[in-house]
């Protein structure tokens, strides 16, 4: 049975992603964590996503390459994507790949909300 | 262990050593991060100090296992570890052909920001102290200091 990788809630038209785990690094986690994110786009009410990193403690490249796919469908399915909750030391690492200019980065899922409108 | 070129000795009061190898998969890998973020923390790292360590042993292990040895079980992957309070040193070593960091397209680049891969080799030079590949890029040799 396949681990639940994230929790999902709604606050009105937003979807709101909290990730589980605490390492994203292992190859079978990453897949089972982009697989989920993915799915949500299936749906079509999901517009507009934020993906809460408060628990996630550490996310390799790996993990990285996972939420560029990510951005990637959330592009085609002309949706939008935040992320929030990111640790220092995990954004430090967006910052060193220059990836904290790809992303919408909020500090927490209220100014993710927020940012939407 | 090819003796491409000499261990580093920064430090010679080491707390805990290890060297060994293993087959080439990211499940024994991550065993072997496991166990060093354990020292770590046995030897007053916290785990916030510990990041560091962490994301240059996990890139690096990619590399070794998934790059240069193509998770091939009849391939190893060997390791030389040593750790005190304020330091740590690693030397890693795939059989595979190896390959020229300097070659990997820089993924900063506005052009290349999107790229699937290639962010290892930046986040292991950004996340040490030091570090070093060999002329051939098979043997991987780094430090990393304790922050503050």
């Amino acid at each position: 049975m396949v681990k639940e990788r994230i929790e999902v809630k709604k606050i009105a038209d937003v979807t709101i992603a909290t990730c589980n785990d605490m390492k994203l690094n292992d190859d079978l986690v990453i897949q089972e964590w982009g697989d989920q994110l993915l799915e949500l786009l299936d749906d079509v009410s999901c517009r507009k996503l934020v993906v809460d990193f408060s628990k996630v403690l550490f996310m390799s490249s790996s993990a990285l390459r996972a939420l560029i796919t990510l951005n990637k469908k959330i592009k085609e399915a002309k949706s939008a994507l935040v992320l929030c909750a990111i640790d220092d030391n995990i954004m430090e690492a967006f910052r060193i790949t220059r990836l904290d200019n790809v992303f919408t980065i909020k500090r927490d899922q209220d100014e993710s909300i927020r940012s939407f409108q | 262990m090819s003796d491409a070129f000499d261990l580093r000795q920064t430090s010679t009061d080491w707390l805990w050593t290890k060297e060994f190898s293993f087959d080439s998969s990211m499940d024994a890998a991550h065993s072997f991060i496991d166990e060093i973020m354990a020292q770590l923390e046995s030897a007053g790292w916290g785990m916030k100090e510990a990041f560091a360590a962490n994301m240059t042993f996990e890139e690096a292990l990619i590399n070794a296992v998934q790059h240069g040895n193509h998770s091939d079980l009849e391939k190893q992957v060997h390791v030389i570890c040593r750790l005190n309070g304020k330091l740590v040193y690693a030397r890693i070593e795939d059989e595979g052909n190896g390959f020229d960091p300097d070659s990997v397209p820089d993924p900063t680049k506005e052009d290349n920001l999107l790229m699937a891969s290639g962010r290892g080799v930046l986040l292991i030079r950004q996340f040490t102290s030091w570090s070093k590949w060999n002329d051939v890029g098979n043997v991987l040799e780094f430090e990393i200091e304790k922050p503050g």
